[in-house]
């Protein structure tokens, strides 16, 4: 008798566990990181305490910032800076060094300098994680992307395997082992649906021309030059002419920025500072509306006078535009990025509780060595992530403050941490180590609000109480969790 | 905007207390098809109600994707509030 072809569905409901299991770890952080991401600059203001709070002036912080650089900096071929403003209370300024590679600071909005903020990457180490994965370019965006396309497949694919759609819709029936799961999944799934369904395709549409490179390619024979003219019309390029003039005050530059712009400034560039074909150039913030309106005013440097304005008005661009600023929500106030904050976490949620259920739908059927190993890694990558981001806030407070390359360190405890669970998990048996992990996730949680006002570092400020509180909450959540939740406990009828 | 998202709730629970299952559980098993057709029927009505409310604003594109979040966060918060109570068997 020929086998029996498997139907649509079935294929569908296998094409989501294996995608899901094969990219679901990095998933998680991914969207965990990202989840993050939405408060990036309230996450830096609460890392770097030592900042001047409040200055809402990015004309003023940009210019303060500009000044510091013209005596830090001088000889590096470019200056750009993201000047603070409502939101950042430091503004962030990278630059060429002369040893090779690029430096990077945080400077006080009022001084200008960065002395006395702690060394920390802050808010931004979140947002870098979430689709460059601490690997070298292009890397960790090809696998961020790829990450996110499968993502897709496995919300396309997951949305035919549900078979009971729109009856299920508000079901949760608590304390029946596998079925509990399996409706948390879907009502995570399926209730923010538009939202997983928008974050995965814009975040997969941000990297498209590194996973399909082709168009590009076709159109412009390798020439990238000529490709980033297209894509930045409003960027000029001057050559460096050796005659030393001074940059012209900055300050005029930027209040001209401000008045055209009707808003503040996300971004200042300064190209060949200190020479006289020096060029100043000031991108619009992009809070102003939901599609990124890109523009750019450039400057003589040495003369102050305006020589460009561009505004992005090509359709192709502005569609690209609006992907983009839905994906890093830089548009939303304060209430959509609490939604964009609570619908990441149900996303988390939404992988956690998947990477869960395949263990569970072939608990009864097999029991070999790669069951064990996802069983094990699930329990390491799932409360090991939680637990290592926590004790990058927790390091963050803890580790001393003239340490010599402290962010770094803020870094690498988070991946030794990380490192440290995965092997705990792989070694110790499942059901305890379970328990155990969601335990000690409470109690990282539970430590960063103590740890900020034992060390005197808070701040009496909604920043500072919305963070500890969202800390403290996952450590109830947690704690909870470590007494009731044993997915992996065998269960008997 | 609260007004919207106030009215998003009520219409997600209607929507969500017309479902079968929650209709039994919560309104008894003598509630008929009819009447949990014209609850659901009430609630996407309201929902958009919600929507007009939430779109009479300039800023039109901020306001669709806050309210499409809004949405998003009651259906999850209606199904969790449903869940209270066992079904009555």
């Amino acid at each position: 008798m020929a086998p029996v072809k498997p139907g649509f569905r079935t294929s569908m409901i296998w094409l989501h566990d294996w995608s899901g299991l094969v990219i679901g770890w990095l998933l998680f952080a991914i969207a965990l990181a990202g989840t993050l991401s939405v408060f990036r600059e309230e996450i830096g203001d609460w890392m770097r305490p030592e900042a001047s709070c409040c200055v809402t002036d990015s004309a003023e912080s940009g210019a303060t910032a500009v000044r510091w650089l013209s005596s830090h900096a001088a000889g590096a071929p470019a200056w750009y800076i993201q000047p603070a403003d409502a939101r950042g209370t430091t503004s962030y300024a990278v630059w060429s060094s002369a040893k090779g590679g690029f430096v990077q600071k945080w400077l006080d909005a009022r001084s200008g300098s960065p002395d006395g903020i702690r060394d920390t990457l802050g808010g931004d180490f979140f947002y870098r994680l979430h689709f460059e994965l601490q690997l070298p370019y292009p890397w960790g965006r090809i696998l961020s992307g790829s990450a996110a396309m499968v993502m897709l497949l496995a919300i396309l694919t997951g949305i035919v395997a549900h078979r009971r759609f729109f009856v299920d819709f508000f079901t949760f029936r608590p304390g029946k082992g596998q079925r509990s799961w399996l409706d948390a999944h879907n009502l995570l799934g399926v209730t923010a649906l538009p939202f997983h369904l928008m974050i995965t395709f814009t975040g997969a549409l941000t990297l498209a021309n590194l996973l399909m490179p082709w168009g590009a390619i076709s159109i412009y024979r390798g020439d990238v030059v000529a490709m980033r003219q297209a894509l930045y019309p409003a960027q000029i390029d001057r050559l460096v002419t050796g005659r030393p003039a001074p940059l012209a005050p900055i300050e005029p530059m930027l209040r001209e920025a401000e008045r055209r712009f009707h808003g503040g400034l996300s971004q200042i560039a300064v190209l060949n500072p200190g020479d006289a074909s020096a060029v100043v150039t000031v991108t619009r913030a992009e809070d102003a509306t939901i599609g990124i309106q890109q523009s750019i005013l450039t400057f003589d440097g040495p003369s102050g006078r305006l020589i460009a304005a561009y505004e992005e008005r090509r359709p192709a661009a502005r569609t690209f535009n609006v992907m983009y600023a839905l994906h890093t929500a830089r548009f939303a106030e304060l209430l959509a990025r609490w939604f964009y904050f609570v619908s990441g976490l149900g996303l988390v949620a939404v992988i956690g509780t998947g990477l869960l259920l395949w263990t569970a739908k072939r608990r009864e059927r097999r029991q070999g060595l790669g069951f064990a190993l996802v069983e094990r890694l699930n329990v390491g990558f799932i409360g090991g992530t939680v637990i290592a981001f926590a004790t990058f806030f927790l390091a963050n407070r803890l580790l001393p403050l003239r340490l010599a390359d402290r962010g770094d360190w803020e870094v690498r405890s988070l991946f030794w941490v990380w490192g440290l669970l995965l092997l705990y998990a792989v070694l110790r048996k499942p059901a305890k180590a379970w328990s155990e992990i969601m335990a000690l996730a409470a109690v990282v949680c539970l430590a960063i609000p103590i740890a900020d006002w034992s060390t005197g570092a808070a701040r009496l400020h909604a920043i500072t109480l919305s963070l500890e509180l969202v800390a403290i909450l996952l450590a109830a959540g947690f704690g909870y969790a470590a007494t009731r939740a044993r997915p992996f406990e065998k269960r008997r009828a | 905007m609260i007004a919207a998202l106030i009215l998003a709730l009520v219409a997600i629970s209607a929507i969500g207390l017309a479902t079968p299952r929650q209709a039994d559980v919560w309104l008894g098993p003598r509630v008929s098809d009819r009447q949990r057709h014209r609850l659901r029927m009430g609630g996407f009505i309201v929902l958009l109600v919600s929507m007009a409310a939430a779109l009479d604003t300039p800023d039109v594109g901020r306001a669709i994707v806050t309210w499409i979040g809004a949405i998003g966060l009651s259906a999850f918060l209606i199904a969790l509030l449903l869940v209270r109570r066992s079904p009555r068997r």
